[in-house]
């Protein structure tokens, strides 16, 4: 036997050997595949069979019809479940994620200007922790026209394999220095969806990124909060948020935020900053510091609290001294009396209530 | 032949293959979840051609080609490259001999033609006409890269005799 020979032959054996021991989870999804599958094949028939209905039509009634587009699925998983009393909401979610991720969020009330975001992170949130970030466009936008990318310097890269029936692309950054992977894809309910993909192993990526965006689900529900808020019928909201991030395996709460005016009678409420985070003992950092000039030109106050491992603090701008505290918030007892209003429920996810505002 | 029976016909057909592709999709991706995402693509898009591909006499041989295309366009995409280039521009450990020595690591660095030519002939057994087949290429194409996959490999783990060591290893 040759020397070639021989290696062909152990080359034939060892290539047997290494796929002798396969991981025992398989996540090929065989009824899955049928199911994309399906998509689009009704989707190449849309197509076709749109653009002949359009045609007739226009023939039919003498007009110029614009081509039927073919729509994909009208809707996603279709879980809208919105609490009116909960003033942050999700606009999406994670489904499948790749191994070691898990599902965090950092979101805010819809039309504060905040991000609106959900996160899967692998491991405790830091510069160098594997993360995904999901985000969904307003209905109407197009991210790829105009100034309306939250991605200053990215632009339309390569196309990528259809979502789920539906148009994907890659993004590509001016900055070589960017190492992030931006997939956009059109989501279920026809508005952009954009994940960005950082500190992930380049192997592998692209198939994690697609089929992570496949297995999202669209549609706004309520985002539990850590605390609610009792017996405040004129409260009005201008800004909250919940951040939950990832601690020891676990989901853990970062910070929720609730900023909000009382509706005094003279429109003269100062603007109320509560902070919801576990217990530290370390007064908020968002804040200029309580004896500061800072804090004295601001006119802030601050209260807090401790219970079941979560620190709330209350703080107002405004306030500058004996005989301004606005009557509203005189009659509820001040500060502390509108902190006392705040009930705390712990750092545990499953504590949570989307009945914040009673 | 009605739908359920279409249906029941190629669900019965991707069942008993699934594994199969999977362990090609392996050899090729060298990583099992990449493997599990090659399969999965493979299966939808036989089914999107079943009814006209379940009359055939080779379909096993359409899916392994199917695969092969699926892996080798995702190599081609231009994101493909941008995320090796990032991926090289990260701090990375080393290679130490052992690595050196580990055949599942030098069969990744194959360029992909080349390592899907070493595993259609090497692994599925194909002939150099049938590997040409599977590839669209000329059985000297085949040759080539064959030959060329073997070097490579060849570089990579030394002798002869370091092979049978990296077996070995692969057996333990």
């Amino acid at each position: 036997m040759s020397d070639d020979q021989g290696q062909e032959e152990f080359l034939a054996g060892a290539l047997g050997v290494l796929v002798q021991d396969p991981p025992a989870v398989c996540e090929v999804d065989i009824a899955q595949a049928v199911r994309v599958a399906r998509r689009r094949m009704r989707r190449r028939r849309a197509g076709v069979g749109g653009v002949a209905l359009a045609l007739a039509a226009a023939v039919a009634v003498g007009l110029v019809a614009a081509p039927a587009r073919s729509a994909g699925p009208a809707t996603g998983k279709g879980h809208s479940v919105v609490d009116p009393r909960d003033p942050v909401t999700a606009d999406a979610d994670f489904g499948w994620l790749p191994p070691g991720m898990r599902s965090t969020d950092s979101l805010s009330a819809p039309g504060t200007g905040m991000g609106r975001e959900a996160i899967a992170t692998a491991g405790t949130a830091g510069p160098h922790t594997p993360t995904l970030t999901l985000y969904l466009y307003p209905q109407g936008v197009d991210p790829a026209q105009g100034n309306t990318s939250v991605l200053p310097g990215w632009t339309v890269g390569a196309q990528a394999p259809d979502v789920n029936g539906r148009a994907a692309y890659w993004l590509k950054s001016t900055n070589p220095e960017d190492v992030m992977a931006v997939l956009r894809w059109r989501a279920a309910d026809g508005r952009w969806a954009e994940m960005r993909a950082a500190n992930m192993p380049a192997r592998g990526l692209s198939g994690s990124m697609l089929r992570t965006a496949a297995s999202v689900t669209v549609g706004e529900r309520s985002a539990p909060m850590a605390f609610t808020v009792n017996g405040l019928p004129g409260l009005r909201m201008f800004q909250a948020s919940v951040t939950v991030t990832e601690l020891d395996g676990r989901q853990a709460l970062t910070d929720d935020l609730l900023a909000f005016s009382l509706a005094g009678k003279d429109g003269s409420s100062p603007a109320y900053y509560l902070t919801v985070s576990p217990h530290t003992g370390a007064p908020p950092l968002a804040f200029p510091a309580l004896g500061t000039q800072a804090s004295a030109n601001s006119g802030l106050v601050r209260t807090c609290t401790t219970a079941h491992g979560l620190d709330a603090c209350l703080v107002a701008f405004g306030i500058h001294g004996p005989g301004t505290t606005p009557p509203d918030l005189a009659a509820l007892g001040g500060l502390k009396g509108l902190l006392n209003r705040v009930t705390l429920l712990g750092p545990d996810p499953r504590s949570w209530t989307t009945d914040v505002l009673r | 032949m009605g739908r359920h029976e279409r249906e029941a016909g190629f669900t019965e057909f991707a069942s008993s293959r699934t594994s199969w592709l999977r362990t090609v999709a392996y050899l090729l991706s060298g990583d099992w979840h990449q493997a599990d995402d090659l399969t999965q693509t493979t299966i939808i898009k036989l089914y999107t051609v079943w009814p006209r591909i379940s009359g055939m006499e080779n379909i096993d041989g359409y899916a392994r080609t199917t695969l092969v295309n699926t892996f080798l366009a995702e190599r081609r995409s231009p994101w493909r490259r941008v995320l090796l280039r990032s991926a090289k521009e990260q701090p990375e450990a080393q290679p130490d001999l052992d690595a050196i020595l580990d055949l599942r690591q030098a069969l990744t660095a194959l360029p992909p033609r080349q390592r899907a030519t070493v595993v259609l002939r090497y692994y599925c057994d194909l002939s150099v006409e049938q590997t040409a087949d599977a590839l669209n290429c000329s059985t000297g194409n085949v040759k080539s890269q064959t030959a060329r996959g073997l070097d490579t490999l060849r570089r990579a783990l030394g002798s002869h005799r370091q092979w049978a060591d990296s077996m070995e290893g692969v057996s333990r």
